[in-house]
Parts: structure tokens; sequence; C-alpha cells
């Protein structure tokens, strides 16, 4: 493909370098759709609330954020509206936006994995403590998205707690959160 | 004279030589680790310019922002994730020249553009530094509130296809950053409890989730950074410094076929950092639109234009000049690393304001002179450490996404260690992911975070200022120019955006009936 869209902050590599069978492409449409509701079905329930929770404040307070959750409101609903009309016309919704959006290329599964575990760690650091919940998270990612081995993210997850402990807890004696642990 | 002369005997001592070096190391070090940032470095390195003079101090500081403001530019180029906020439309077309092979060019053209645009910019401020702050002072609430209303329209009309969407991101920045306690009533909006709140939605783990985390986030499934292209794989090879020296040469000579937006960017670069509160993001994007909406060719925008990168580079380094007016003249920091700068003037008992210009003269322009150098040290320096620092690229995603979403983690810790701004990050990741897949651009509403409580405060104030009459916000000459400007580029937004609607139509049903078949 190569247009405009994989060139865009955080875009992949262009899909004509990265060979991704139909039913990833799949998966990948109906990800892209599924979100395409979410997005703006989640920015209108936070602005409703918003506008409901503002309500008993002052004027000086909930004037700013009532215009703007009422017009947060007003376009998510364009969109929403937009998006189901056309799947009612069977047309690509996005298909005329085609170049803005950013595909996983099929591996959901790998990125879903690496996002689960990233918040489990972002818990544990101020739980089990930085420096074991860092090796296991690094060693846990390293194993999972590299080639099935152990080794060589034992040896990076190693290296990555020793690098941290010395040079953020040693060197720049930065205070990582401690846990039951270490 | 006398002044930049006094300015220059304190930078040209052995010891003032030696920490312009050690900072800009530093920064170039802090610019290419995302998330990282100057700001961050510089307060780390508070403690450590306790004892020293507050010269030194300040020649340090200003080092490590002019380093990192170059060096962000380098993984957004070759990772496509900008290692500063103000590196985040380098990104744009210095990825896209990556990925055809041209990483090195990229990047002489970064060091170049960034080089040219931080001197332009510093010897303009020596040269206006008095009329500047003037100029930034005459802003009342009600052309701050159309700066702020003007930047956000710029970002929505201009980055992406769709203007719609481009609002919608906007405008949920503006709403997370009203989840705070009002500064006027003191009431809490939305804060669900959570005191660090009260002082609006923390910045610096925002950045970070949301550019840094969702890049990892959606990098982690793929098997290299590189398109699986030998050819480009080869060319990402570090040239060893005689390449680097070619590279420079040829980013020279591309530079400088671009004059008009070279200046133009150093200019926006120095005005936008010059008004409190706004700083690299919007000066970056602001010059980057501009540059396409200027260039012969607009469409290479986005598909790596070397005008995109010039645009983006010049005007980085520009802010960081124009970021000096107001910390010096008005005491008001214009980024998290002037107002690093504040507190080393606060440490060594010097209350900072409009006082500093006369009071400590010599620390000022030193500072400026500093700066100066740095802009220019930039280029031999960038060179030496040019390998090691595109070293990254050659990592594997397997080690490279847990390796930087550590180094996110302990940067977004490090910054207020707080385990809350943690939690944060993760949010804003997981909501740039869900954007992004969707086509919803991010950047519009990390700048909206940056602007709403701008915006707001502002607005509030001009509705006091005004007794609730509208017509008080076009009061001014800079107002009305300003709306005028706003109103005019909302249309044309809306106009191409209908347009692009229009010239689609038939595509989709076409496409639609073949994939039937």
């Amino acid at each position: 493909m190569g247009s405009a869209a994989d060139d865009r902050v955080g875009a992949h590599i262009p899909a004509s370098e990265v060979r991704v069978s139909e039913p990833e492409r799949s998966i990948d449409r109906r990800m892209r759709h599924a979100m395409e509701v979410l997005v703006p079905t989640v920015a209108i329930a936070f602005s409703f609330v918003f506008f409901v929770s503002v309500g008993d404040l002052a004027a000086q307070s909930s004037l700013y954020p009532r215009i703007v959750s009422g017009l947060v409101i007003v376009l998510s609903s364009v969109s929403l509206l937009r998006f189901f009309k056309a799947r009612q016309l069977s047309v690509d919704a996005s298909a005329e936006e085609e170049e803005d959006f950013e595909t996983l290329n099929g591996s959901w599964v790998k990125a879903g994995f690496c996002i689960a575990v990233t918040i489990v760690y972002g818990f544990a650091i101020s739980r089990v403590g930085f420096y074991v919940s860092t090796g296991l998270y690094a060693f846990t990612v390293a194993a999972v998205l590299g080639r099935p081995a152990i080794l060589r993210p034992l040896v990076f997850a190693a290296s990555i707690t020793g690098v941290s402990y010395l040079s953020f807890g040693y060197l720049m004696e930065v205070p990582m959160p401690s846990g039951w642990l270490f | 004279v006398e002044n930049i002369l006094d300015g220059l005997a304190i930078v040209a001592t052995p010891a003032g030589i030696g920490f312009l070096l050690l900072g800009l190391t530093a920064g170039f070090v802090a610019g290419v680790l995302p998330g990282f940032g100057s700001a961050n470095a510089a307060a780390i390195a508070l403690p450590f310019t306790f004892g020293m003079p507050l010269e030194l101090a300040l020649i340090f500081f200003i080092s490590v922002y002019a380093g990192s403001s170059y060096a962000g530019a380098i993984p957004a180029i070759l990772m496509n994730v900008p290692g500063t906020a103000g590196a985040a439309a380098t990104a744009l077309d210095g990825f896209p020249l990556a990925q055809q092979g041209r990483a090195n060019l990229a990047i002489g053209l970064a060091r170049m553009a960034s080089s040219v645009g931080g001197v332009i910019g510093m010897v303009i401020v020596l040269a206006i530094i008095s009329p500047m702050a003037t100029i930034a002072l005459s802003f009342g609430s009600r052309e701050m509130f159309a700066v702020a209303v003007f930047g956000l329209t710029m970002i929505s009309t201009l980055l992406g296809s769709n203007v719609r969407k481009s609002l919608i991101s906007a405008l949920l920045g503006l709403l997370i950053a009203a989840m705070s306690a009002n500064t006027m009533t003191g009431q809490a909006r939305l804060t669900f409890g959570f005191i660090e709140l009260y002082d609006l939605v923390p910045f610096v783990p925002a950045l970070i989730g949301a550019f840094a985390l969702t890049q990892m986030f959606l990098t982690s499934g793929r098997k290299s950074l590189l398109p699986e292209d030998s050819a480009i794989i080869e060319d990402y090879r570090p040239k060893g410094i005689a390449g680097e020296v070619a590279d420079i040469l040829e980013g020279i000579k591309a530079t400088f076929r671009f004059p008009r937006t070279l200046i133009r960017s150093s200019l926006v670069g120095l005005v936008v950092g010059a008004i409190p509160g706004t700083g690299a993001v919007i000066a970056n994007f602001l010059s980057y639109g501009l540059a396409k909406r200027g260039s012969k060719n607009p469409e290479e925008f986005g598909k790596g234009s070397l005008e995109g990168v010039i645009a983006s580079e010049a005007a980085d380094n520009g802010v960081a000049c124009g970021t000096l007016v107001p910390t010096m003249t008005l005491g008001i920091p214009g980024s998290g690393t002037a107002a690093v700068m504040l507190v080393a003037f606060l440490l060594h008992g010097v209350q900072p304001g409009p006082s500093v210009m006369l009071t400590h003269t010599a620390a000022v322009y030193a500072t400026l002179v500093a700066l100066l150098f740095a802009s220019i040290l930039i280029l031999p320096l960038g060179v030496l450490l040019a390998q090691p620092l595109t070293f990254v690229t050659r990592l594997k995603p397997a080690y490279l996404v847990p390796g930087v979403l550590i180094l996110a983690f302990v940067g977004t810790f490090a910054n207020r260690n707080s385990t809350f701004d943690i939690g944060v990050a993760i949010i804003f990741g997981l909501l740039g992911v869900a954007m992004r897949l969707s086509g919803y651009p991010i950047v519009p509403l990390i700048i909206a975070l940056i602007l709403g409580p701008i915006a707001e405060e502002q607005m509030l104030r001009s509705l006091q200022l005004g007794n609730g009459q509208i017509g008080y916000f076009v009061g001014s000459p800079i107002a009305i120019a300003l709306w005028v400007v706003i109103v005019t580029t909302f249309g044309w937004g809306i106009l191409r955006d209908f347009r692009a609607r229009r010239e689609a139509q038939g595509e989709p049903a076409l496409e639609s009936s073949a994939s039937d078949d």
C-alpha cells in the first residue's frame, strides 16, 4: 500500500513490506471497527459523566467543562452515526480515511500480552518492589516477544535489573519504589 | 555588547566549557531516551549544582536543554518514538525517511537545522530580549486565550485528514485537563477523590504514556524495528566518522536548500517559546504546519519531506532560545527545564523576576551565550556521539520494548516519586493505542492537555474583565488578528475535509463491490 498512513507518528512498516495473511487482515479490520465504536462511545460516556458531575458547582467551575463536554458529545455522536450509517450501506466506514489508521498486522495476541503484563508490572512495582518486578517483567516480555529461549531473556533481565540498580539506585540515587521484597 | 562580552568571559573559561560539554552530553542521552527529556535530567542534576556558582549551573542546564532538543530527533527518526515532545513532528517525516533508507540524512538534517535554529534564535534573543519581554507582557487574558485556541485550531486542522477526529482528540484533552481543582474557585471537578489530580493531570506521565508507552505497545507485536528490506537495514548501520562527516555536508546542503523554511521555523520557535505556557510542542507543529502550507511540495509532508524535518527541528531549538525570554525577564518558566533553572536561581538566593536582568546581568547573558555555543557544538559533538546514540536502532523489539518501558516507568516515577503517575502513564498508553488504531490522532489531545488550563483560566478571566460580554474577546488588534486566523484556518480545514470526502465518495463503493467479487 505504502500510503501516507504508514508514515505518520507511530506508523508501522508499510503493509507492502510486511507479510500479513488474509485472516490477519480480517482481524485487523474487525478490531479497527471495534475501536471506532469504542473510542467515541467512551468519549461520550466520559463527557456525559463530566457534564453531570459539575452540575452542582459554581458557574465559574462548571462553565468551561460543560462547553467542552457538550462539544465532545456532539462530535462523537456524529462519528458514531457516520460509522453505523456507512455500515448500513455496506460501505467500509473508514475507507475514505484509510490512511489514518494503524494496524498491528495481525499480531494482536503478542501486543495484548505485552499490554497486560505491563499493566501488572505497573501495579507490581509499588507492591513487590521495583527491582524484583523489573527483572521478572523484563524476562517475561523478552521471552514471549522474542525467539523461544530461556538464556538470552534471562541474561537480558539480569542485565537490565543490574544496570537499573547501578544507574538509578546507586549512582543517581533516584528513590525507586520498594515493596515486599526489594 | 558589554553584557554579551561579560557573558562570553564566563562561558569561555575551562569550567564554563567543561559544564557546557557535560550538559550537552547529558542532554543527548536524556533526549535520546524516550520520555526522559531534559527536565528530568536537569532535575536529577539539580542537587549536584548546589555547590557551584549560579552561572555554571545555568550553563549546565541550558546545555542539557539544547542537547536534548537535538537528540530527541534521533529516536523520532530511527524508531518513530520522539525522545522529547518537541521532536514529535520530526517523526512525521524523519521516520519515513529512515524507512526509505535515508536515516543518516535525516539525522544530518536534524543536526544542522537544530544548530542553525539555535544560532538564529539566540542571535535574535541577544539583540532583542527586552522588546520580546515587552511583547509577552502586553499579552492579556483575551490574547492568551486566543493563542491557546489558535494552537488547538492549527493542530486540529493541520494534523490528520479528518478535522472531526482531530477536534474530538483535542476536546478530550481539554476535558482531561479540566479534571482538577478550578484555579479560581478551588472546586474539584471529576478528580475521583485523587488528591494528585487537584493540581491538574500530571503532564510528564501523560506524555510518556501517550507517546512512549503507546508506541512500545504497538511495536510489541513486531519481529524487527526495521522493514524486511535488507537494503534499508544496511543503511541503518552507523557509518563511522567519515560517513557522518559526509552526512553533515549533505545535511548542510539540504538544509540550506530551504532557507525560508529554516528562518521561518527558527522564528516560529523563538516567538512561540517566548510566550509562557506554549513551548516546544506547539512551536513544533505550528512550524511544521506552516512549512507544509508554504511548501511547493506539500504532498511530500508525512512521507519523508526534508522540509518537514527542518521545520520541526529548527523550531524546536528556536523554542529553547525563546523560552529564556519569559524565564529571565518575567520569572515565568516556559518549560520544565526552565522551571528547574528558576529553582537553581532560588537555591542560590536569587529571586527570579524582572529584576534578575539588572542584578545578575552576567549570569543571564552567560546563559544566553552558552546556548549560542551549545547550538554550534551540537554539530561536532553530534558526530562524535552518533554511533553510540544510533546503536539503539539495532535492538530487537523483544528487548527494546521492555527496556524502553522500564525506562519510561523510571522517568515517570522519578518525576514526582509517585506511583500514581505510573498509573496515569498506563492509562494514557492504553488511550493512545485505542485512538491510534481507530484513526484519532493523539497529538491534539496532548497539546490540549497543556493548553487546557491556560485556556480555561484566561477565558474566565476575560469574562470577568469584560463583565461577561463576548465582545471583550475581540477587543484588541492582536486578539482580532488571532481570531481571524483561527476562523480562517478552521474554515479551510472543514472545506478540505468536505472536498476529500466528496472525492472519495465513489471509491469506497467500488472497493466494497470489488471485495464482494
